[in-house]
């Protein structure tokens, strides 16, 4: 019924428009209007993305199509616009397609599109009726930026395949005076980033882990177990293996310290390493999955939808909106996207060339998992992170009082639900 | 009839009639003022999370809260220092550089022009532009110490530092202000004044002590109302320079807030905080203003 | 005696040049870092001090064109402009009747009005927002005029009350007795008079609103919308690491007020006296 719904209001949304022209002055039947489209994208992505609009709006001179970035100050406007209930026509979902957005997106079932979109990730912007609500054109695998030649010089053959290895490489590298990993602490999405990361490691993915995942969706997880997790930024502060300034440095910094290799490892998805290309070539990056908590675990991929794009469901202009996904999908687009950015496709058979594809292919038996607070936390403890991984990283809050900061916030927000 | 003609001679000739004049004043400050002050209150009682449509009320969770929050009070200890520390080092500065820069010399008023500068830019540049003095990768100051042979300093890394730091910035940039108000206050002295001094035997210090500073008191008053309002407002400097850290340390009541809004999804807690620092504000002030006033009447007196 | 006094005069007065010199190159010296940081090339990871050996005008290129500084230029007059004529205005007129008439009321709305000096724009920015929601003011040039006009208010009927208070009231009664209806006093009679304060509140709060941050980051979300302080902080924003240009659109933007500074110094000085006058 819903589905049948929507695809009544599709239709009346492509015709009508098309009737409307019929009745105006001008003769050719092409698209007119304009659209808004959002992100959080930053080169080479955005880059890529602006290019591919750009030649939307040479096929259709009569839409005028608005694409602009506005980095880290985007998800605060969105939460803005979301109170307005006033959105962009067309915007990025950066990871929150389902949980925070799905409200306001408009199904993309019906669309030949949907049909294309990559298994490893039609999950993520799927919701639970169903309804895929966002167009990933590429996706993320992530784990940890490493520098290979740091790696050969420490004397290691393989990337560390646990915590403990991973504690011990850092340890080698320290050794040789370059800085283990690089934290770009003053802004704390950093410190969060690298607990979103661990914290499927250490409570979902790894032997021990039990019934944690179903406990955090039903309300009833024991928080004195997230320790581990803060306890890993303590342990790389305590043991030296951050940078100096990890609590002030800004995080413009952390592109040249990648491309000009001065820095070991970096919590950072593959748009960074693109991002340290631009500045120099050569830099010897990588990419590692996430290290596995214990001996017998398995390392895993954290990722999920990369840059994907949503509709308005209120979108005054849901035709042209619709009109531009459909162009940004066509495989020629999406390739050309890929490519630049480095990163994976969200759609099936794009042969993308891929510098660290070699590596990838390394690891291709891992899995992949989301990010830990889009899928097993309420929306909303990303700034809790935010603020414990600050707290942690300057030696203001203590681990005990990091799980209770946690909880307090966790108990508060699944209130909220 | 009669009415009319009442009114038409209320418009023409009772004064009071003059104060519909202030009305579109009156009209911006009730709906951007007094309405939000109101809904603010409203809002604190609530547990909204900035943008969803639906809240629901908590009582006084949020002030409860408050009172044991460590943020909250790092905030508010920072936003006292921020506010008269950044007082006394301008006033200091401000009346240095006024004594030196009266007098007539070579450079004085390209001197007067480049302090007054930083003045004219937005706090938040200012804030951009010291970043790269200060931080460790590249700072310019750590250039300075690493020329020396010195080893580098990652300034704002402890909170107390921190907080001194940007005071001191804060003082440096707008000393320029207050050193105009103290040069207006020194030229309206009368030479008379330090002549019947010097004629008395008074040496510079006496002369300074009992005739300069009593003179300048009304520049004092005014460069410590605005510069205790200006750094207790202080965001901008904050937001550019540490962003609140290391951790929370170095927040100011104002950028607490705007984090907690919309980094952290805590408008309600928000709007509690907001309306703690207004009502804070406004006491610091009443305060002073009395005591200003009273100081200013002993000497007049 | 004399000749020795004024032999020692001189030497204090060089004295005093070396000082104001040294102190002058403390307080130019962030421009200066800011200026040679503007002129590198992305890949050039020298001293902030030392100026480039081939300054390059990329990061101004990259500011302008990625950054849009020109376009945020224009919004950023756009918004000082008219709030800057809206609080002459407004301030002028609500100024006039405060200063004559001290009633009780009057009194009263003084005081309200010179409290909100104090307030903290940002401990009302949660209700404010959601009146601008309210009332459709988010992403327009009006919403953010009227907040701004709202809160530089205070300043500009303070300075104008207190210049008013010291016009004659005398000229007030002549006028009257000639027939001058109150209301036509201040356009008459007081307005003439207020030249030289006018130009005082429009340098001050001129440059107030050109640097004013606070609410425009939630006002002007559009990017076509955005401002000068605005465009600059998106610079520091993870991925778009170019320092270089974030250089150049700080530089870009102190420009205009610095070089008006430059210009109008006197009545910027005179500005700033002004609103010490208790």
């Amino acid at each position: 019924m819903k589905k049948f719904l929507v695809f009544m209001l599709i239709s009346l949304c492509i015709i009508l428009p098309a009737a409307a022209g019929g009745s105006s002055e001008s003769s050719d039947d092409g698209l007119h209007g304009s659209l808004t489209v959002a992100t959080n994208a930053s080169s080479p992505t955005f880059e890529a993305v602006e290019h591919v609009i750009e030649l939307f709006m040479e096929e259709n001179p009569g839409v005028e199509v608005e694409y602009t970035t506005y980095g880290s100050d985007y998800e605060n406007l969105m939460k803005a616009r979301m109170a307005a209930n006033d959105l962009p026509d067309v915007f990025a979902t950066h990871g929150w397609a389902v949980n925070r957005y799905a409200e306001y997106l408009m199904p993309l079932n019906d669309l030949e599109l949907s049909s294309r979109i990559a298994p490893s990730v039609i999950n993520t912007v799927t919701t639970d009726d169903g309804s895929i609500v966002a167009m990933p054109i590429t996706m993320e695998q992530s784990g940890i930026i490493y520098n290979k030649t740091f790696l050969a010089e420490a004397g290691w053959d393989h990337v560390p395949r646990t915590l403990d290895e991973f504690y011990q490489c850092c340890e080698d590298v320290k050794a040789l005076g370059i800085t283990p990993v690089y934290v770009t602490g003053k802004d704390t999405r950093i410190q969060a980033n690298m607990m979103d990361i661990m914290a499927v490691s250490m409570l979902i993915t790894c032997n021990e882990a039990g019934d944690n995942a179903e406990a955090l969706y039903n309300g009833t997880f024991d928080w004195s177990k997230w320790a581990p997790v803060s306890g890993f930024i303590t342990e790389l502060k305590d043991r030296g293996f951050m940078n100096v300034d990890a609590t002030t440095a800004d995080p413009i910094y952390t592109q040249e310290k990648l491309a000009f290799g001065e820095a070991m490892f970096n919590f950072n998805n593959q748009a960074m390493i693109a991002s340290a290309w631009e500045l120099n070539p050569d830099a010897d990056l990588s990419m590692m999955p996430v290290p596995a908590f214990h001996e017998d675990d398995d390392q895993i991929w954290i990722g999920g939808e990369r840059e994907c794009y949503g509709i308005w469901k209120d979108s005054p202009n849901r035709d042209l909106a619709i009109a531009l996904l459909e162009f940004m999908a066509r495989p020629e687009n999406v390739k050309y996207v890929c490519d630049m950015a480095g990163m994976p496709a969200g759609f099936v058979d794009i042969d993308s060339e891929q510098k660290l594809a070699e590596d990838y292919a390394q690891f291709a038996d891992l899995q992949i998992y989301p990010y830990f607070d889009r899928e097993w936390l309420p929306s909303g403890m990303w700034a809790t992170m935010r603020t414990i991984g600050g707290a942690l990283t300057a030696g203001e809050m203590s681990i005990e009082e990091s799980c209770n900061t946690m909880k307090d916030s966790y108990l508060a927000l699944m209130a909220q639900q | 009839m009669k009415k009319k003609q009442n009114l038409g001679s209320f418009l023409s000739s009772d004064p009071r009639a003059l104060t519909l004049l202030t009305l579109p004043a009156v009209i911006l400050f009730i709906s951007f003022v007094v309405v939000p002050i109101i809904s603010g209150i409203n809002i604190s009682f609530t547990n909204w999370n900035g943008y969803s449509q639906s809240y629901s009320y908590v009582g006084f969770d949020n002030y409860r809260k408050m009172v044991s929050d460590p943020q909250v009070w790092t905030a508010f200890r920072n936003t006292l220092i921020y506010g008269f520390g950044s007082t006394f080092i301008q006033t200091i500065l401000g009346l240095s550089f006024a004594m030196l820069l009266c007098s007539k010399f070579f450079f004085r008023s390209a001197a007067r022009t480049v302090i007054y500068l930083p003045a004219m830019v937005a706090q938040l540049i200012i804030g951009y532009i010291w970043y790269f003095i200060v931080t460790y990768e590249r700072g310019a100051l750590n250039d300075i110490l690493v020329l020396f042979g010195a080893d580098k300093v990652d300034w704002m890394s402890r909170g107390m530092r921190a907080v001194i730091i940007i005071t001191i910035i804060n003082s440096i940039a707008y000393c320029g202000k207050t050193m105009i108000i103290f040069i207006a206050g020194l030229q309206a002295i009368p030479d008379m004044y330090k002549e019947a001094a010097s004629i008395d035997g008074a040496n510079g210090w006496q002369t300074f002590r009992n005739i300069t500073i009593p003179m300048l008191l009304p520049a004092f008053t005014t460069s410590l109302v605005l510069n205790i309002i200006g750094g207790l407002k202080m965001f901008g400097l904050v937001v550019a320079m540490t962003n609140g850290g290391p951790g929370y340390a170095s927040h100011s009541l104002s950028s607490l807030i705007n984090n907690l809004y919309f980094a952290n999804q805590q408008a309600g807690y928000s709007a509690a905080v907001g309306m703690f620092s207004f009502a804070f504000i406004v006491i610091v002030n009443v305060l002073l203003n009395k005591y200003l006033q009273k100081k200013e009447m002993q000497y007049n007196g | 005696m004399a000749d020795s006094k004024s032999k020692l005069n001189t030497r204090w007065n060089w004295l005093k040049s070396a000082a104001a010199i040294v102190i002058s190159l403390f307080f130019f010296a962030p421009f200066y870092i800011i200026l040679s940081l503007s002129f590198k090339a992305r890949t050039d990871r020298t001293s902030y001090w030392l100026f480039p050996k081939e300054p390059t005008f990329d990061a101004y290129a990259y500011a302008l064109d990625r950054g849009d500084i020109g376009l945020a230029i224009v919004n950023t007059l756009i918004v000082t402009v008219f709030s800057v004529v809206l609080v002459l205005i407004f301030g002028a007129i609500a100024a006039y009747p405060l200063a004559r008439h001290k009633t009780r009321i009057n009194k009263f709305i003084l005081s309200c009005f010179v409290g909100v000096m104090m307030v903290p724009p940002l401990s009302v920015l949660v209700p404010i927002y959601k009146e601008l929601v309210a009332i459709g003011g988010i992403n327009t040039f009006w919403g953010i005029i009227l907040i701004t006009v709202t809160y530089n208010l205070p300043m500009s009927i303070f300075m104008f009350s207190n210049f008013i208070t010291g016009i004659p009231k005398e000229l007030d009664e002549a006028a009257l007795i000639d027939g001058c209806s109150q209301f036509m006093i201040f356009p008459r009679i007081i307005l003439p008079n207020m030249v030289p304060v006018i130009s005082s509140v429009l340098i001050l709060t001129g440059v107030a609103i050109w640097n004013d941050y606070s609410f425009q980051l939630y006002v002007l979300q559009k990017p076509k919308l955005k401002t000068i302080t605005l465009a600059i902080s998106s610079f520091f924003t993870e991925g778009n690491s170019n320092m270089p240009a974030a250089a150049a659109a700080a530089v870009l933007s102190v420009l205009p007020v610095a070089i008006i500074y430059l210009c109008l110094q006197k009545y910027f000085i005179k500005g700033t006296m002004d609103s010490a006058i208790k």
